[in-house]
């Protein structure tokens, strides 16, 4: 053994025997003092003398003795405690190799102890039953100081220097914060924590027990209370961002929110052409009242939903033109009487001018004809200016009544010009056809929608009542003027013209009534029936005018044949019954509803008046077996008649597009949908590891088609016929894990897709079907505030075959892949960047190059503690390679469309935070 | 005729000390969460409070004798529960040896039932003998502590139960806690009633259900896959392995 392992044991050794050395005994008998009696299982404390920390602790014994081991030397705080005895208190030093012997310890009954109290308290001041109020603000503290600080400050109220609050001479055993408890009802923790300048007013007063509040029944407790009523907290949040970049790009926007307690004011302001069209979706809730396209609520097991349904505010990437335009909103929101009634109402502004070019390439292979090509270009420009505003009131009249009122005003007016020309050309490239169209149209929509939901809760478990209300008027108009030329030629030569010239006017009011009622009542344990009653009323006013110049060449005379003045109604009942089985491993619903159709079409041009009545069948059942809390299986059934639409069987006359005209088709039967669908989730939260997958079929009986008529001049007349054959596959599925060294998550999953559609073409039946194979991987992994990175991919294999002409066939492999990731490179200084590529297999029938890839970065320094100030310089599509386009092969032809879309800019954004006690919320 | 003097010796112990200590019973607690709370003030909880109780309530039972306590779910009020999730709250199972100071816990965590053994928690409790407050008919006296290196918890014990217990793996005062509060869980646990004759002590054994792990190394497991789900993340930890 060396002698520095020697040494080593040899300390090891002092130290073990020092340690020991340094714990001593303390012992001692406990007595009482009026009967001498021994004290069994009296608690016997020892708690340190600074703070209170318990130490160890023993019941002494059957003949009141106690001993307890293992004391180290310092001041100690014996504390002796029986149910019936007085407290016993004293200060206790461990000293080093001497064991503390008390001898005999006596203690008092409680009894006794009480009758010396009641003798000592002849205290000055008392006050009871009454609340002392002090004003905060008149009590002069320095700046920063805690609300102890204060109290030390008010006549009648002392703080020791351990922090104990004597009010009136009495312990402050509680202190509330706006009435409950901060934290626990400790009373140092609020004192400490909470500023003084955030108090108003600090009330002094007599609580019953929490037990008593709770229950109900006063057990006699009452606690001297400090309730510290705070100042109403009021403060501010908000963002301003300015960007610009050359040659004319900007994005610049305002935000902000004021609150008082629960009372919320916000607005905000957006000007942009850049593709920022609207709020996003944090920022909407912060400072929008919330996105509009956005409905939460909760299945029958319980589980909760958000689904979010796209806006029609988004464009998407620029697409159909680069946008400008101008938001601006407002929201205001307060609640009453702790938080059971509320208010809420908005008003927001919108104004889009979008201009854009879109072009398109079709081939169409006809049966029995030779093929053709077509193209065209359409010339756009839009303008939208919209109003929106609405408000809705809840009551919470109690716990087993509510009353939600909902109501929504809109009005969208739109100017419309669009410049259209197309040509058709045989194989010899010689026109079958052209034609030029110029239209503007004014329109202008306005909608009012009320909502009243009435929700009860039954004494019986479980047995609830909803009654919901709706009203909706709407009334759009339009006012426009159309000029189209079209030539139709015949090898090559033309054969004739035809010339439109003519000014349309639509008046279109609309006034529906909808309720319905919904009843559940709990039949047994874990098992409920769900009866429910909808009834709605619609009637609509269409009237269509189209004018031709007259001989002063003003749009004044009159076309009967496409002139005309409907009147709608519908009436439709739907009463349903279903059925719900909630237990641990089974989940099963069932059920139907039955919809009862009416409608009613009157022509009041020349008295006709259609009938037409449906009765639609929409049964289901699901069924779910969960293996685990998060392992499951489900399967179920789904059907639905749909109806035909009064369009579909009796189209009002339109000649805006001449080489496509809609026909009726009075015959049209109800169709029927069947959709089978089950899926196997899993996921292991611990592994972090996941298994989704899902498998669905549907098919049609009787289901709605297109029947197309093309004739030799590329005229093609259409309408909605019935056939059997219609149905749909889909698979999908997703593997989820994670891989330990790279600290990354990784997915991947097989996607199927197979669908196949039936329809005519020149008496032909055509069978298209499409299927898609597809694999999607994606992986990300990120550390906060270190850097973020992901990877998605998609590769498809597609195949599209058509019965009726082979020619417009198709099969190709697409891959999509994006990629980005951020990384902070220096002290608040983060680099972003992006990238998504497209790549598409070239088809010898499209000779443009439709592969392309997107790339942006940015580069951000963010400044000042808080990171209240914000630089950001941005390029987007860094290559300049973004293009708009589309691909879509349909039965007997396929198309390509190019449209404008924005391509490289660059931006500099500077934003800058602002706040006062608030901040944004999260979504956690 | 030695047997028959030691019973007579217990008797009249028991007659003298009966009313005033309690070393077997079982203790009833109502659990109220705070639900509105616990779901903080995110968009997400925003959407959903008007959906949700303010307050749910659960009972759990507390035997003890011998200085061994099982705290187990007993049932839970229907009219306050919440609508999703399924409630595994019978699953779990605290079992706690004060005189060997060890711990077996059945644990229901995400998706499987694990058997969690390990020695007590250690818990350095601050008292506050001067703070009365009587629950259950017992005048018990407050002391708090920080588990979890941050989470404060307030409880309220008598001397009159001579077992050291409490709630869950809560221990450690001169007598058994009847009333807790966790604030930073928007819980408390306070005791409803205590029985002491016809208690069935047969319960108070070491569950033997589930898959069997040292605690500690599935609560860094638990941490590890939280980390990154804020506030929720942390109440998980703590509402499993307290």
């Amino acid at each position: 053994m060396s002698t520095r392992k020697l040494l080593f044991c040899l300390s090891l050794c002092f130290i073990v025997t020092a340690s020991f050395s340094q714990t001593q005994t303390l012992r001692g008998t406990l007595k009482d003092t009026s009967e001498n009696r021994a004290l069994a299982n009296t608690v016997i404390s020892v708690l340190t003398k600074k703070d209170s920390i318990l130490v160890k602790f023993t019941r002494a014994d059957k003949g009141g003795n106690f001993k307890i081991d293992g004391l180290r030397p310092g001041s100690y705080i014996l504390l002796i405690t029986h149910p019936y005895m007085g407290d016993y208190f004293d200060n206790v030093e461990i000293k080093d190799n001497t064991p503390l012997d008390l001898g005999n310890v006596h203690l008092t009954p409680k009894s006794k102890l009480l009758a010396e109290v009641i003798v000592k308290s002849g205290s000055p001041i008392k006050i009871k039953g009454d609340t002392l109020v002090y004003t905060a603000d008149s009590f002069k503290v320095r700046p920063g100081a805690n609300v102890e600080e204060l109290l030390r400050r008010l006549p009648g109220i002392t703080v020791d220097k351990s922090g104990q609050i004597t009010a009136m001479g009495e312990r402050v055993t509680k202190v509330l914060v706006d009435g409950e408890e901060f934290f626990g009802s400790d009373p140092g923790i609020a004192t400490k924590n909470l500023r003084a300048d955030a108090v108003q007013e600090v009330q002094v007063f007599d609580k019953k027990s929490d037990q008593a509040a709770f229950t109900g029944i006063d057990d006699g407790v009452r606690d001297k209370t400090i309730n510290l009523k705070m100042k109403k907290l009021a403060g501010y949040f908000g963002k301003f961002e300015l960007g610009g970049g050359l040659k004319d790009k900007y994005d610049n926007s305002a935000m902000a929110n004021f609150f008082r307690n629960k009372r919320k004011l916000a607005g905000y302001g957006i000007m942009s052409n850049t593709g920022q069209t609207n709020l996003d979706w944090q920022d909407a809730q912060n400072y929008g009242g919330g996105p509009d396209n956005m409905v939460t609520g909760m299945n029958d097991d319980g589980g909760m939903f958000i689904s979010i349904s796209s806006g029609d505010d988004n464009y998407s990437g620029g697409r159909n033109g680069i946008p400008r335009n101008w938001n601006a909103g407002a929201h205001f929101s307060d609640k009453f009487h702790n938080g059971k009634h509320s208010f809420n109402s908005g008003y927001k502004y919108s104004k889009v001018i979008s201009p854009g070019v879109t072009t398109t390439f079709s081939e169409t292979f006809l049966p029995n004809q030779s093929p053709w090509s077509s193209n065209s270009r359409s010339e756009n420009y839009t303008s939208t200016n919209k109003h929106a505003a609405n408000m809705t009131i809840e009551f919470n009249l109690d716990s087993n009544n509510s009353l939600k009122w909902t109501s929504r005003f809109n009005n969208n007016s739109n100017l419309s010009r669009i410049n259209y020309s197309s040509e058709m050309l045989d194989e010899n490239e010689e026109f079958i056809n052209n034609s030029t169209r110029r239209s503007i149209t004014n329109s202008d929509k306005n909608n009012v929608t009320s909502n009243l939901l009435w929700r009860h809760k039954f004494k019986k478990l479980s047995r609830t009542l909803s009654i919901s209300t709706d009203f909706n008027w709407s009334r759009s108009k339009s006012n426009g003027l159309l000029y189209s030329l079209n030539n139709y030629y015949t090898d090559g030569v033309l054969d004739h013209r035809d010339t439109t010239d003519q000014q349309n006017i639509n008046d279109n009011i609309n006034n529906t009534i909808n309720s319905r009622i919904s009843y559940t009542e709990p039949l047994m344990k874990d098992f409920y029936m769900e009866l429910t009653y909808g009834f709605t009323y619609t009637n609509n006013k269409s009237e269509r005018l189209t004018n031709i110049k007259s001989i002063n060449g003003k749009y004044e005379e009159m076309v009967d044949s496409l002139s005309n003045f409907f009147v709608f109604n519908r009436t439709q009942n739907t009463p349903g019954i279903n059925f719900r089985i909630n237990k641990k491993k089974h989940n099963i619903t069932f059920g139907s509803a039955v919809d009862f159709n009416q409608f009613e079409k009157k022509d009041l041009t020349d008295g006709l008046i259609t009938n037409y009545n449906f009765v639609n069948f929409i049964p289901r059942a699901n069924y779910t077996y969960k293996f685990k809390t998060s392992e499951s299986l489900r399967i179920g059934y789904n059907g639905s008649t749909n109806a035909p639409t009064l369009e579909q069987l009796q189209p009002t006359r339109v000649n805006t597009d001449p080489l496509n005209v809609y026909i009726g088709n009075p015959n049209l039967r109800q169709s029927f949908r069947h959709n089978i669908s089950g899926g196997y989730n899993s996921y292991n939260v611990l592994k972090e590891k996941n298994l989704f997958t899902n498998l669905s079929f549907s098919f049609t009986d009787n289901a709605f088609v297109q029947s197309s008529t093309i004739d030799s001049n590329g005229k093609r007349t259409y309408q909605t016929v019935n056939a059997d054959g219609n149905y749909y596959i889909s698979l999908y599925t997703n593997y989820g894990f994670r891989i330990k060294f790279l600290a990354a998550r990784i997915g991947l999953g097989p996607t199927f897709n197979l669908n196949r559609t039936v329809e005519f073409i020149n008496g032909f039946k055509s069978l298209n079907r499409t299927k898609s194979y597809g694999l999607q991987i994606y992986a990300n992994t990120y550390k906060p505030e270190q850097y973020n990175l992901y990877l998605s991919s998609n590769l498809s294999w597609n195949d599209t075959k058509s019965s009726v002409n082979t020619n417009a066939s198709a099969d190709y492999w697409s891959i999509g892949l994006s990629a980005g990731g951020s990384k902070t490179i220096a002290k608040k200084i983060d680099i972003g960047s992006d990238f998504s590529v497209q790549l598409r297999q070239k088809d010898p029938r499209f000779p443009q190059n439709n592969s392309y890839t997107i790339w942006n970065g940015s580069v951000t320094k963010r400044f000042f503690k808080e990171n209240q100030f914000e630089l950001k310089l941005q390029v987007n599509d860094i290559l300049k390679q973004n293009r708009g386009y589309n691909r879509n092969f349909s039965s007997y032809s396929f198309t390509e469309t190019y449209y404008t879309t924005l391509t490289r800019f660059w931006l500099l954004t500077a934003t800058w935070n602002i706040s006062k006690n608030g901040k944004p919320a999260k979504m956690f | 005729m030695k047997k028959i003097f030691v019973s007579f010796l217990i008797f009249a112990a028991a007659a003298t000390q009966a009313q005033q200590f309690i070393n077997t019973g079982t203790i009833e607690y109502e659990v109220r969460v705070n639900n509105h709370r616990m779901f903080g003030d995110g968009f997400f909880a925003e959407m959903f409070k008007d959906r949700m109780p303010n307050f749910s309530t659960t009972y759990y039972k507390l035997t003890f004798n011998d200085n061994k306590t099982v705290y187990k779910f007993d049932r839970l009020n229907e009219k306050d529960k919440m609508p999703w999730g399924t409630n595994n709250a019978e699953e779990n199972i605290w079992y706690n040896d004060f005189n060997a100071n060890t711990r077996t816990n059945q644990k229901f965590v995400f998706d499987q039932t694990y058997l969690l053994a390990d020695s007590l928690m250690k818990m350095d409790w601050k008292l506050v003998p001067n703070e009365t407050r009587e629950i259950a008919g017992f005048v018990c006296r407050k002391a708090q502590t920080k588990i979890f290196d941050s989470v404060y918890v307030f409880a309220f014990y008598t001397d009159e139960i001579t077992v050291s217990g409490g709630p869950m793996g809560i221990h450690g005062l001169p007598g058994m806690i009847l009333g807790v509060t966790i604030p930073r869980m928007f819980s408390s646990w306070i005791a409803t009633k205590l029985q002491v004759t016809g208690v069935n002590t047969n319960i108070i054994a070491p569950p033997t259900k589930g898959k069997k792990k040292p605690a500690m190394e599935l609560q860094q497991q638990v941490e590890k896959v939280s980390k990154n789900w804020g506030t929720w993340g942390k109440q998980s930890v703590w509402n499993i392995f307290l």
